[in-house]
């Protein structure tokens, strides 16, 4: 059972006076006054006879029964509008009640640990491993299909399935990493020059000074890039920063002139020439002006006249060239010569399996890869290319492609064991990094170290501090916060005419380098909700109107003004939760009961469409549209709460601009929640969040845990969830203490056996489970 | 609530067109939803006809996949040559009203208005919780030994339908032998002639309403007056008040267990059905309570049949 | 198209080895007499899907039968094509309704849309059915070096919910493998095009043979490995190590094939190189390697995804900037259904492109069209209402002059949509007496 977190209203509004106090008096009236008219024995409205409830020996005999009523009576979904409901006290003693009741239980039964189903590497986990087992800069986002998420991550063992599509992914994937790893096939003789121009429609603008081309970089090697300039602007025109971007990352950028050269050309025309390394993949390269407001002081004909402006046409790629230095693969695998005898093909393939395996290996594991080198020197190839064979058969390995934890009663569902500690190090590398462990996480486990008295505890810290844990960045938040999103909204651009890919990048770096400065300053979590700080390039601080921040590189700026605090003003959550139009104050407030609160509404009754906020405009603003629908018995129960919460953040557009008008009408960022709270400016909106601190640590707790765990969250859990979060109040939620306990925790650090299926042939429905 | 599934063969006999009020009375007391209704008489005006009573009570028929106010198509057996329509059908669907428009809308004018009656019964079954449906059958049993031929329908029978009421013993041991899964009675054939439903209470009891499709069709299917077996509102009558003292049940035969009429129970039992037959339409309501077993409050204030809805 | 200097090097690639050419897709192709397709010529099955209902207003032609003077504004594009494609009226997904599984209408009608079985309402332990694709891939598709070819044009979701609870497994993936294996969807033309024509230089036949072996030696390797593996492990985790093994033995039979034809195809069209920006380009492009995939029989079965149920892609190429989504559930507001309607039209221009391209090539007497059943439709069909009876659905093609096209046949109600498929698989000679939550046959397709 998920989403057991304080429900806002509920227990908060529960005095001293009232702690529960029996069956009788907290459960059984409200049961008989509220639910008994309609789910008796003669009615069963949906299916359901509550007196059975009516009994207290049901609280324990009927627990996941008696969840799901609590859960329809605390959301509010029952009893249906029309109908007497319990007030809210009522509910909250109910609830407080029966929580206890559940609680006093489960600390009387065995603790569970759960079980974590095999994990096959995703995506980025892929990339990452690569990247730390052999130095390899390999893509598997370009290559592999999309992982299928469960829980809101990608990296849940459950849903991680493997295709014939992906398998080849793999093999293929295997075989080009090893080529490149070893380098073994040969560059070019002669550099191959590539060139995208706007005459022949090869490449793509975006705006008026980015140009962008999707383009496959054959081997790994140096580049002579040329970034074709035609035009000029005026004489006294400043220089201007000109970026050249691979995936979104900036990896050059200098000062281009724009003002005329003082020589004669018909056309006006100029290059920039330079040289950078790329690693063989397919990229987006991206070519632009950073920070350059004359364009848009120019209309469409004019940004590409080349007596007016001076604007990107062309991108040249030559090479490749060798690099200057060895390649850092090739270092990496060759720790001997391997010409050199046997011995040292045999060091070389133990080193490289014990750290593909994340564990220690044995003859049995090494002897089939020294095969692959003896089969390869048969066929008369070199003893590289045996090696390569041997890294092929290793990236292709279920030890290398799953997490596989062993048991020792793999199907006994009450046998509890510890994992191992080369397990344990392997969880935690792929919790904090996901990538693989290093040389020294792998050697405590392997030595059984790992566990003794603060040896855990300080490799915590240690690969928090180190800069691979910006994966905790990307993939975590980014999927939390949902801010891998940005990727695919599309705001109009006539609309919001900043939207473009700066702005979008800004958005992400914004967002990541906020959560890694919580995570790495161990900040208490309430700071998500107000911090008055963030980080802002040009780009980002124009868009927020903040003064004063210059150039491409984001910095830490401290937020004077009451517009923006906190993440939900940050302007990729106000981005991914909108339509590409608009602001959706539904949209927004679900994504706050839901990613901030860990109370999300319940999906909508069936049949009914979600509200039409689609006749926005003519009639009144959106905000009274939206009152208007909520007369409506129906959508009321939930929208209220949405509704309320997304009211909140009305002040930010689409693009989490900051507006004090949405068309003619005024913005009224007013709004009162279901406990009564009322809030008039974002500032006060945020104050209130502010008081949820221990509902938003409690949402980000259990969001946490699925993901380091790798499955979804289990009522047994709860326990796990509730004595880390008591500990973490106590000392105001410092960010690194809930990865530590998390780290420490009975799940994360046990597991246990399942037992065998005897599933049967699905039935056409299966039991109702209302 | 419990649902009911009601295929019969509507037109055969006038007694369907009674059974059918029978039921919808119920529907308007909160007792039970009609969920589906359909005809083995492979015939349009039947399943016209049918659609007629279920407007003319409900409005539209309950909707039985989660929606809330869907119509459910009709269904029907369609096995190549159409029969012939009978005036117990005709009649009502020819009526005019006083500006010469038919006095019963109904959506039913070609064969694809109308829904493969095993598919739909299926189909309809999936939608309810365990337990919780109920069939009557008043006709042959060849829709139900159709869908019973599906795969998983059996399994999904045997979870779903808390047990079968035949009118006809027949059809009982044809679905018994079947392998039909669920409890199924049939009701005793004495019992249909022992209580006859009076051609008087046709004339009296319904005539709080100037055009009712039952007592349109009731009047044409044979000279009036006359009177009417009623195994048929038996069936739907046990089928949602099994408990009812009117009732008592055999041993069961291969399978089926007798519905036979309780001693002395004749006259409440007839009295029963004279005032489900001829209950009034009942507004629907989005969350239903059960109306006071009270018989003067289970005749409500006269109220405007629910709007037909356009097909 | 990438300037002459850019192709320089996979031109030159291409010089080496042998590969056979196959007649360039954009001019009107001259019959193609492979030698690989022998005697009876094979029938092809794709499902096209697009999300979110469709306008059916202007879906539905009003007639019976015959199609009579001008076709509703969805189907005009295919105008050219009048005769050879039937509307469908009155199919059903039950698998689709909520059946008290309440709210998740989109995620539930693409996970049924191919299996016939009501979904499981999870966000982890997923299960459908197998896909009336995977269930003819099994039986029919080692003829082809790929049983089956699945594409799609949006990528996954990255973030959130899918729908109400529902997996994204449920609405990212059109074919099921197995109840609980679904089958991505290609997205990106590049990778396609490796999947299709191999990836990396064209090798000597040495080579090849050598990269052959290799490649079988070390499937051998892990496939022993895993087995040792597995002995130790629970129910699921053997569960997911049987899948890598499945997945493993599927492409072996596909090394094994390709090794047999000792000849890459050459697909006459360049490399593409990721994902277009352009909508049109990108369904070009994938539209086009399957054609080739049909044309040099490298695979019968096909599903492709336009899009995402649910997804909220607004379209700016034909000037709509609403996600198509939210405009979907437009409560009957004109404005918004005729945006409804130009996306509907935009998708069937797109699908209308390419059936006239299969049109347009031949294969002995008839067309790929004639040879092949194409259906395109939906899982919903009023998206506004998320209703799953009287889906939207076309069979486009002769299924080997076997049906007969241009007009609209009206199925009773509550006829499931896997009657259909079930009819379908018959033509490919898939033996199974039922489907899904199929009743029967449909009739009225064939000809006579």
């Amino acid at each position: 059972m998920r989403h057991w977190g304080i429900f806002i209203g509920g227990l908060l509004l529960l005095g001293q006076s009232d702690r529960p106090k029996s069956f009788d008096h907290d459960v059984q009236p409200l049961l008989t006054k509220n639910c008994v008219m309609c789910h008796n024995d003669r009615m069963q409205s949906g299916g359901i006879d509550i007196r059975p409830f009516t009994q207290p020996s049901s609280v324990l005999a009927a627990r996941e029964p008696w969840e799901r009523v609590v859960q329809k009576i605390r959301s509010g979904e029952m009893p249906p509008k029309g109908l007497p409901k319990p007030s809210v006290e009522e509910i909250a003693r109910l609830t407080a009640f029966l929580e206890a009741e559940w609680d006093k239980a489960d600390r009387n039964t065995k603790p569970d640990p759960g079980r974590v189903t095999a994990r096959r590497l995703n995506r980025s986990e892929y990339t990452n491993t690569i990247r730390d087992l052999l130095a390899v800069d390999f893509r598997a986002e370009k290559d592999f299909p999309t992982d299928d998420s469960g829980h809101g991550f990608d990296n849940i063992g459950d849903v991680l399935t493997i295709s014939p599509v992906l398998m080849q992914n793999y093999l293929e994937a295997a075989e080009t990493i090893a080529s490149r790893a070893l380098g073994a096939d040969p560059l070019p003789a002669k550099p191959v020059d590539f060139e995208y121009h706007s005459k022949n429609k090869t490449i793509r603008r975006i705006g008026r000074s980015n140009i962008e081309v999707t383009h496959r970089v054959d081997w790994d090697g140096e580049y002579e890039i040329t970034i074709g300039l035609p035009g000029e602007r005026a004489k006294d025109a400043a220089p201007v920063k000109m970026g050249f971007w691979m995936d979104g990352k900036l990896i050059h950028e200098r000062m281009v002139e724009t003002k005329p050269s003082g020589l004669v050309y018909f056309n006006p025309y100029s290059e920039e020439h330079f040289r950078v390394f790329l690693p063989e993949g397919d990229h987006v390269f991206r070519a632009g002006f950073i920070d350059d407001p004359y364009v848009l002081t120019l209309d469409d004909r004019a940004a590409f006249s080349d007596k007016l402006n001076k604007f990107l046409n062309m991108i040249k790629f030559i090479g490749p060239y060798p690099a200057k230095v060895e390649r850092a693969s090739r270092k990496k695998i060759l720790i001997c010569d391997p010409n050199s005898g046997q011995a040292c093909v045999s060091k070389i393939l133990t080193t490289l399996a014990r750290r593909a395996y994340r564990r220690p290996v044995t003859r049995a594991d090494v002897a089939p890869l020294e095969g692959f080198v003896a089969l390869a020197k048969k066929d008369g190839q070199s003893v590289e290319q045996g090696l390569q064979l041997a890294i092929q058969a290793i990236l292709t390995s279920p030890h290398f492609l799953f997490r596989v934890e062993r048991h020792p009663a793999p199907t006994d569902p009450l046998r509890v064991h510890k994992i191992s500690d080369s397990e344990l190090a392997t969880r935690l590398s792929y919790f904090l990094w996901s990538s693989m462990p290093d040389e020294e996480l792998q050697t405590l486990g392997e030595s059984n170290k790992l566990r003794t008295p603060s040896a855990l505890a300080a490799q915590v810290k240690r690969m928090l501090a180190d800069p691979k844990a910006a994966a905790l960045a990307d993939n975590f938040a980014g999927q939390w916060l949902e801010i891998r999103n940005l990727d695919s909204v599309k705001p109009d651009p006539k609309l919001f005419p900043e939207w473009g890919p700066e702005l979008k990048d800004a958005m992400r770096t914004e967002t990541r380098m906020f959560f890694e400065s919580m995570l790495r300053e161990n900040r208490p979590l309430g700071e998500f909700l107000d911090a008055k700080y963030t980080f802002v390039n040009e780009v980002l601080a124009k868009h927020y109107g903040i003064k004063g921040v210059t150039g491409a590189d984001f910095r830490r700026v401290e937020l004077t003004s009451a517009e923006r605090g906190g993440i939900l003003s940050h302007a990729s959550v106000l981005t991914v939760s909108s339509y590409p139009t608009r602001t959706s104050p539904v949209i927004r407030g679900k994504y706050v009961l839901q990613n901030i609160l860990g109370a999300p509404p319940p999906p909508p009754p069936p049949d009914v469409p979600p509200l039409d906020e689609d006749a926005v405009g003519s009639a009144g603003s959106l905000r009274q549209q939206l009152e208007k629908h909520r007369t409506n018995a129906i959508c009321a129960s939930c929208h209220d709460r949405m509704d309320s919460m997304g009211f909140g953040l009305e002040n930010y557009d689409a693009t989490g601009k900051w507006r004090t008008k949405d068309g003619k009408f005024e913005i009224d960022s007013g709004g009162t929640l279901p406990n009564g709270k009322s809030y008039k400016t974002p500032t006060e909106f945020r104050a209130i969040l502010r008081e949820e601190v221990p509902a938003f640590a409690r949402c980000m707790t259990e969001k946490m845990m699925t993901y380091a765990l790798g499955r979804g969250l289990e009522r047994y859990d709860r326990r796990t969830t509730d004595a880390i979060l008591k500990k973490m109040a106590a000392s105001n939620y410092p960010f690194q203490m809930l990865i530590q306990e998390i780290v420490e925790s009975f799940p994360y650090q046990m597991r246990r056996g399942e037992a065998p299926t005897t599933e049967t042939a699905p039935k056409p429905k299966q039991v109702a489970t209302r | 609530m419990v649902g009911v599934i009601f295929d019969c063969d509507m037109g055969s006999r006038p007694e369907t067109a009674l059974a059918l009020a029978v039921l919808y009375g119920l529907d308007g007391l909160n007792e039970c939803r009609v969920v589906v209704v359909s005809s083995t008489r492979s015939n349009l005006s039947s399943a016209a006809y049918c659609e007629v009573v279920g407007r003319f009570y409900a409005g539209a028929v309950s909707g039985a996949f989660g929606s809330f106010s869907r119509t459910l198509p009709v269904g029907l057996l369609a096995d190549g040559a159409m029969k012939d329509d009978t005036p117990m059908l005709t009649v009502p669907l020819s009526r005019k009203n006083a500006e010469g428009k038919p006095q019963y809308e109904h959506g039913i004018h070609k064969l694809v208005d109308t829904a493969v009656a095993p598919a739909l019964v299926r189909n309809a079954l999936t939608a309810q919780f365990d337990q919780n449906a109920i069939v009557v059958l008043a006709g042959p049993p060849t829709n139900l030994l159709q869908m019973l031929k599906l795969r998983d329908v059996p399994e999904l029978v045997k979870a779903k339908v808390k047990h079968l009421v035949a009118a006809d013993p027949k059809g009982a041991m044809a679905l018994a032998a079947a392998g039909w899964p669920t409890p199924i009675y049939s009701i005793s054939p004495s019992l249909g002639t022992q209580v006859v439903f009076p051609a008087e209470a046709v004339d009296k009891e319904f005539a709080w309403s100037t055009a009712h499709p039952v007592v349109d069709a009731y009047k044409a299917a044979k000279a009036m007056p006359y009177d009417s077996p009623t195994s048929e509102l038996a069936a739907v009558l046990y089928a949602v008040r099994s408990a009812d003292k009117a009732f008592a049940l055999s041993e069961p035969v291969n399978g089926v267990r007798q519905v036979m009429l309780a001693p002395e129970a004749k006259d409440t039992l007839l009295k029963t059905f004279i005032e489900l037959a001829s209950a009034k339409p009942v507004p629907k309501q989005r969350f239903r309570r059960p109306v006071a077993a009270d018989p003067a409050k289970a005749k409500p204030e006269p109220s405007k049949p629910a709007e037909p809805v356009k097909p | 198209m990438i300037t002459q200097k850019a192709l320089s090097r996979r031109t030159l690639l291409r010089g080496f080895g042998t590969a056979i050419a196959l007649p360039a897709l954009d001019a009107m192709a001259p019959a193609m007499n492979s030698s690989k397709i022998p005697g009876k010529t094979p029938v092809r099955m794709a499902f096209v899907y697009v999300p979110n209902g469709l306008d059916m207003r202007h879906w539905t032609p009003t007639e019976e039968g015959t199609f009579t003077g001008e076709l509703p504004r969805i189907l005009r594009p295919l105008e050219p094509l009048r005769n050879e494609f039937n509307i469908l009226s009155n199919l059903t997904q039950n698998g689709g309704r909520a059946l008290l599984d309440g709210a998740g209408d989109h995620g539930r009608c693409c996970g049924s849309y191919l299996t016939g079985v009501h979904v499981k309402k999870t966000m982890v332990d997923i299960k459908a059915g197998i896909s009336c694709d995977q269930i003819a891939a099994n039986q029919v598709g080692s003829a082809t070096l790929f049983p089956s070819l699945q594409v799609g044009l949006e990528d996954a979701r990255q973030a959130g919910d899918c729908d109400s609870g529902y997996s994204c497994a449920y609405t990212n993936n059109l074919s099921w493998k197995s109840e609980t294996q679904p089958l991505p969807p290609l997205l990106d033309p590049r990778a396609m095009f490796e999947r299709l024509f191999g990836k990396g230089p064209v090798l000597s036949p040495e080579a090849r043979a050598r990269q052959a072996k290799y490649r079988k030696s070390v499937l051998d390797h892990v496939t022993a490995d895993t087995k040792k593996l597995q002995g130790d492990l629970g129910p699921t985790d053997r569960r997911k190590l049987d899948e890598y093994l499945s997945s493993i033995r599927e492409i072996e039979k596909q090394f094994e094939k390709a090794e047999g034809e000792n000849a890459r195809i050459d697909p006459g069209m360049p490399k593409p190189y990721g994902v277009p920006a352009d909508f049109a380009e990108h369904f070009r492009l994938m539209s086009d390697m399957i054609t080739v995939a049909f044309q040099a029989d490298m695979s019968r079965i096909v599903t492709f995804l336009v899009t995402r149920e649910g997804t909220s892609r607004p379209y700016r190429e034909i000037g709509i900037a609403d996600g198509h989504h939210p405009l979907t559930h437009h409560q009957g507001k004109m404005e918004l259904l005729d945006k409804v309607t130009k996306i509907n039209e935009y998708h069937m221009q797109q699908f209308a492109a390419w059936m006239m391209r299969l049109k347009s090539i031949k294969e002995g007497d008839a067309s790929i069209l004639d040879n092949s059943m194409i259906v395109y439709g939906a899982g919903l069909s009023d998206g506004n209402r998320h209703t799953h009876e009287d889906l939207p659905v076309m069979v486009m093609g002769r299924g080997g002059n076997h049906f007969k096209g241009g007009r609209r046949i009206t199925y009773r109600k509550e006829t499931p949509i896997s009657n259909l498929y079930l009819t379908m698989m018959d033509r490919l000679g898939v033996q199974t007496d039922d489907f899904g939550d199929s009743t029967g046959r449909i009739d009225g397709l064939n000809l006579g």
